[in-house]
């Protein structure tokens, strides 16, 4: 890492995140002019365009690649045309003690006077929840579904090699081409809004062209002078033609990347797609031509990973401290893979790329490895040195099953190989395709809905149709069919006020600037949020599928199988919260936990259930019609959610207490996998993962199992073997001393944490207390 | 620890349930479970009592050591059979090691090298790697610190490298009972005699105490309490007897 990178990382690392009312500010002094005096596009175009014009520009001492989405670092926008904050939203976000944001007096005063008077009632969340169908809010407000739209603009963006090969002036020039074939006056209304948003982006690179210039004027020839006018070069060439040159590549798409996020919040806001792909061509051509090192470049790219930190999240609105969520914005970026015509996509730039993840250690971006059975070992081990350094990334994608997923959604095989992941672990056809996340559904909850007829355990409402008593369900299967019928009802309403929302985007809040960058948009004179673009998806993510299939694998071995108990004492035990001083209780607890197959371990009755549970999720989903012409489709991530979804499910049958969480992705139940990492692979691979839009799988290693050259060695067989068997994504915790201590503390929590001992790896919780010392003291020798 | 299936124990994990038939307050059952014993045991919930040790068919084997084989094509991975000593069950194992060799997997046996000649004989062409125990060269000392001779354990060494078997030489380095210099020296001179395989060092396995909570679990006193953990003076020591005699070594098992 270079003194520069260091001092600009530390400054990064060390701003506190804090809001600023001005974005606000500029995009309701432009509604207030123009809204109804134009169409909507064109509104939401000039309120971009005043944006990029007007916004404070930022240009830090050092800096190498430019443009801030706030007034400074670590400053995020606020967006009220989708979430108006009230005053009370930002004093919380101020005072308290998770993902704090500072917030100013002076920028609560303008929101008091100036932005909560015209937006309340009237930003796309007010909107929505005005008159939202009392069975939906019930559902909703019980933790039976999330929805995405609510906070952010529809999301997942990831862009191909378009910005690469074409400037804003030739985007323009066929926007215009576009125009001047169309008649109708919605499209031609879009194509204008497009073409504005055109010449703002380009002004707004000018103006960080000026302020160099300005910069420089005022410095001694010398270094600090020349660094200034290369800035300035920069961003007089790009995004408005195609950049020549490493720089100007990297410096390109961060402003695209920066246009989009200014002109909405969209979820999971920007990724730059196959970035080391992308960038190979420039990159090798610059070593060639003289004008970069490895390590101009490397530098290159740090500083552009600082701008991305530099961005937490914009903060949610009418949250409590409780769930303060996260600063990450999600961009995450691709390495590897394939390229479109089906070679392989790695290269040296890769390997710079891994470093400069591993040196900074940042918050975001992250990073993921996308292995194809093309993909050379020697890239799968770099990842792998770097996952084992603990930070949790990169995670681990097989690029041939997710190519599999796009052919089986209808892509062609060149745009599948082009696509890649987003977000988390989302599939999707990268530059090509709008793929909208709509929220995580409950499935744990559902079941207790089924074992109560309908009525929330929790709450004593009802929030489902009547599917019977459990305690007359004569056949496991009733009572599955009972569960299946209270997800098609609960998705019935998610789907259709995902609909509504979808259409209150689409209508009031198309996305101009993006629209330029997703194919066929322009061609098809339509926004992004309307259908725009070449491949429309829309993907609910389904969460607790180990707790849910764990659940079913209880009552079907422990009530139907063996009868070792009655359904009634089942329910029982579950309004007790589990209660273990009652002996029946504590038993049925163990024989839940320790005497019925669960997911995670190979073993083939409870893989059963789960690859039915997946199916019956896959099923309700797939194929329902979205507003903008689209299909969903059932993803099974859960990113944090199966925490908040545990705090709201009863006790469920596989032994979990209320409140805790449920499992996460497609893992196994916590602590439920007990056959090593092998063997929970093998689970996993019995689901048929190429027909989701993403399946999570997360393995928890400590340090000491993956050390000496071996230990990336074989964590890269791990992968490839999983891959092999049709896996779609893994990501390892090498975990500290912190989670050791805990691990010894309640060792129930922590059954499937594997450690290294001596020359063999053994489960921590089957040592005895000396050796789980022992290892402790080692591991805290590891760190720092 | 025997070839009968054994009982173990952690009153921790007890939650009073009786199924067990009262089996987890009574420890002296524990060292010599009878059947009736082992049945309660496996009526337990909880794994407060755990049977240790359960009968497979060389099928059942072949199915769980194959379950991995995609992971053993990435790793260059596959299947040991080590023990107790394998060569003891000698029909199981050569119907075992045949079954896994028809799927395709990479065969060890980790072996103390006990066991009857026609059995080495036979497996030899069947196997990719054995992986063989030297505890001890001299014969009155094998015998006082294993009760066996080592006659037949060094003949059936040489004989399996005379049908080109490949062997890996492993030595478990235990102070004070086979650490001294002419145990090291007299190992080292024969692997030379051998021919040791540069791909295929000479395991130095240090002693340690991890088996210690086992026989806690099981009602049995620690045996090796008197016994020290080498440190890294002796692992040195003992290096140098093989480095001396032109033989590469490696500490520990397999990475």
């Amino acid at each position: 890492m270079t003194e520069r990178i260091a001092r600009l990382r530390k400054e990064s690392f060390e701003a506190r995140p804090s809001v600023s009312a001005e974005r606000a500010r500029i995009v309701t002094e432009t509604y207030r002019r123009h809204e109804g005096q134009v169409p909507v596009p064109v509104l939401r175009a000039l309120a971009f365009k005043e944006l990029c014009e007007r916004k404070t520009i930022y240009l830090g001492e050092g800096e190498l690649i430019v443009g801030e989405r706030g007034p400074a670092p670590k400053v995020t926008p606020t967006y009220p045309e989708l979430t108006c904050h009230s005053v009370e939203d930002l004093q919380i976000l101020r005072s308290r003690p998770m993902t704090r944001y500072a917030v100013d007096d002076g920028t609560i005063d303008i929101y008091r006077n100036e932005i909560i008077p015209f937006w309340r009632g009237k930003s796309i969340r007010d909107r929505a929840f005005a008159d939202l169908p009392a069975e939906w809010t019930a559902l909703y407000e019980a933790g039976v579904f999330t929805e995405f739209m609510e906070q952010r603009a529809p999301g997942h963006t990831a862009l191909d090699g378009l910005l690469y090969a074409k400037g804003l002036r030739a985007i323009k020039a066929e926007v215009q081409a576009a125009l001047s074939t169309l008649d109708d006056a919605d499209g031609r209304a879009e194509l204008e809004a497009m073409a504005i948003c055109c010449d703002a982006a380009m002004r707004f690179s000018e103006r960080h062209a000026e302020l160099a210039e300005a910069r420089a004027a005022e410095e001694p020839d010398g270094s600090g002078k020349a660094e200034l006018l290369a800035i300035a070069e920069t961003c007089r060439r790009v995004p408005a033609e195609a950049p020549r040159t490493f720089r100007e590549a990297v410096q390109a798409y961060w402003f695209v990347h920066l246009g989009t996020i200014t002109e909405l919040n969209g979820w999971d806001s920007m990724s730059p797609g196959h970035f080391d792909q992308h960038l190979a061509s420039f990159y090798e051509r610059d070593l060639r031509e003289g004008r970069l090192t490895r390590e101009t470049a490397k530098e290159l790219l740090c500083a552009f990973w600082i701008k991305v930190n530099n961005t937490p999240a914009p903060p949610k609105v009418g949250v409590t401290a409780a769930e303060s969520g996260t600063y990450n914005d999600f961009t995450n970026i691709n390495l590897g893979g394939l390229k479109p015509d089906g070679s392989d996509g790695s290269s040296e730039l890769t390997l710079v790329i891994l470093e400069v993840l591993d040196e900074l250690r940042l918050l975001q971006p992250q990073a993921n490895l996308q292995i194809s059975s093309r993909t050379p070992g020697k890239f799968v081990e770099a990842a792998a040195r770097v996952a084992r350094n603990g930070a949790g990334y990169p995670s681990f994608f097989n690029a041939d099953e997710i190519i599999q997923a796009q052919l089986g959604m209808g892509k062609s095989l060149v745009d599948a190989r082009g696509g890649g992941t987003s977000g988390c672990v989302e599939t999707g056809c990268f530059g090509k395709e709008a793929y909208l996340l709509h929220g995580y559904l409950n499935g744990p909850k559902l079941l207790d809905l089924a074992l109560n007829n309908g009525v929330d355990p929790q709450s004593g409402k009802r929030l489902g149709p009547a599917t019977g008593e459990a305690a007359e369900f004569s056949s496991f299967d009733e009572l599955y069919a009972a569960w299946e019928a209270q997800l098609d009802y609960t998705l019935d309403w998610k789907v259709r006020i995902d609909n509504e929302l979808a259409r209150l985007y689409g209508q009031s809040m198309p996305a101009p600037f993006l629209s330029l960058y997703i194919a066929d948009c322009i061609k098809n004179g339509r926004d992004y949020y309307r259908g725009g673009a070449h491949y429309n998806t829309d993907y609910i993510q389904c969460v607790g599928l180990g707790t849910l299939s764990n659940s079913f694998s209880v009552i079907k071995t422990q009530l139907f199988d063996t009868k070792n108990a009655v359904m009634s004492e089942l329910l029982e035990a579950l309004r007790s919260d589990w209660d273990e001083n009652q002996p029946r209780v504590a038993l049925l607890r163990a024989l839940s936990r320790n005497r019925t197959p669960l997911f995670g371990n190979d073993d083939e009755q409870a893989d059963a259930l789960a690859v039915r549970v997946y199916e019956s999720f896959i099923s309700a989903i797939e194929g329902r019609q979205s507003w903008r012409g689209g299909i969903y489709h059932a993803d099974f991530l859960s990113t944090t959610c199966h925490v908040y979804f545990g705090g709201k499910t009863a006790a469920t049958p596989d032994g979990r207490r209320a409140g805790e969480p449920l499992s996460d992705g497609t893992s196994p139940g916590q602590g439920c996998d007990r056959n090593g990492p092998t063997a929970a692979m093998r689970s996993l691979a019995r689901l048929d993962q190429a027909r989701s839009g993403g399946t999570l799988l997360n393995q928890r290693f400590t340090p000491g199992a993956l050390v000496g050259d071996q230990g990336p060695r074989k964590l890269a067989a791990l992968v490839r073997g999983y891959f092999a068997q049709g896996g779609h994504h893994v990501q390892f915790n090498v975990v500290d001393e912190a989670t050791l201590r805990a691990a010894k503390a309640r060792p129930e929590d922590y059954r499937d944490l594997l450690v290294r001992v001596a020359g063999y790896s053994d489960y921590f919780v089957d040592l005895d207390e000396r050796h789980q010392d022992e290892i402790i003291s080692r591991t805290a020798h590891d760190g720092f | 620890m025997s070839f009968d299936p054994e009982l173990q124990r952690r009153v921790d994990r007890c939650i009073r349930c009786g199924l067990c038939d009262g089996l987890v307050d009574r420890p002296e059952s524990l060292a010599k479970p009878g059947i009736a014993d082992i049945e309660h045991a496996k009526n337990c919930p909880t794994g407060a009592l755990e049977v240790i040790g359960r009968n497979l068919t060389p099928e059942e084997a072949t199915r769980l050591a194959c379950a991995d084989e995609a992971f053993y094509r990435e790793s260059g991975g596959g299947v040991t059979f080590t023990g107790g000593e394998p060569l003891a069950q000698g029909a199981f194992l050569l119907d075992a090691v045949r079954l896994c060799k028809a799927e395709g997997i990479h065969v060890a046996v980790d072996s103390s090298g006990f066991g009857p000649e026609e059995l080495v004989r036979e497996l030899a062409p069947l196997v990719d790697l054995v992986l063989f125990d030297i505890k001890c060269v001299d014969p009155d000392r094998h015998m006082e610190l294993t009760g066996v001779p080592n006659e037949g354990i060094l003949q059936n060494l040489f004989l399996l490298a005379s049908l080109g078997a490949r062997v890996q030489l492993s030595i478990p380095l235990i102070p004070a009972l086979n650490d001294d210099e002419y145990n090291l020296r007299e190992t080292a001179r024969m692997a030379a005699e051998l021919g040791v395989d540069p791909d295929l060092p000479v395991r130095i396995l240090p002693y340690h105490d991890a088996a210690r909570s086992k026989y806690g679990m099981r009602g049995q006193a620690y045996p090796c309490e008197s016994i020290r953990i080498p440190d890294p003076i002796d692992l040195d020591r003992a290096v140098r007897f093989f480095s001396e005699a032109g033989i590469a070594t490696t500490i520990g098992g397999l990475a």
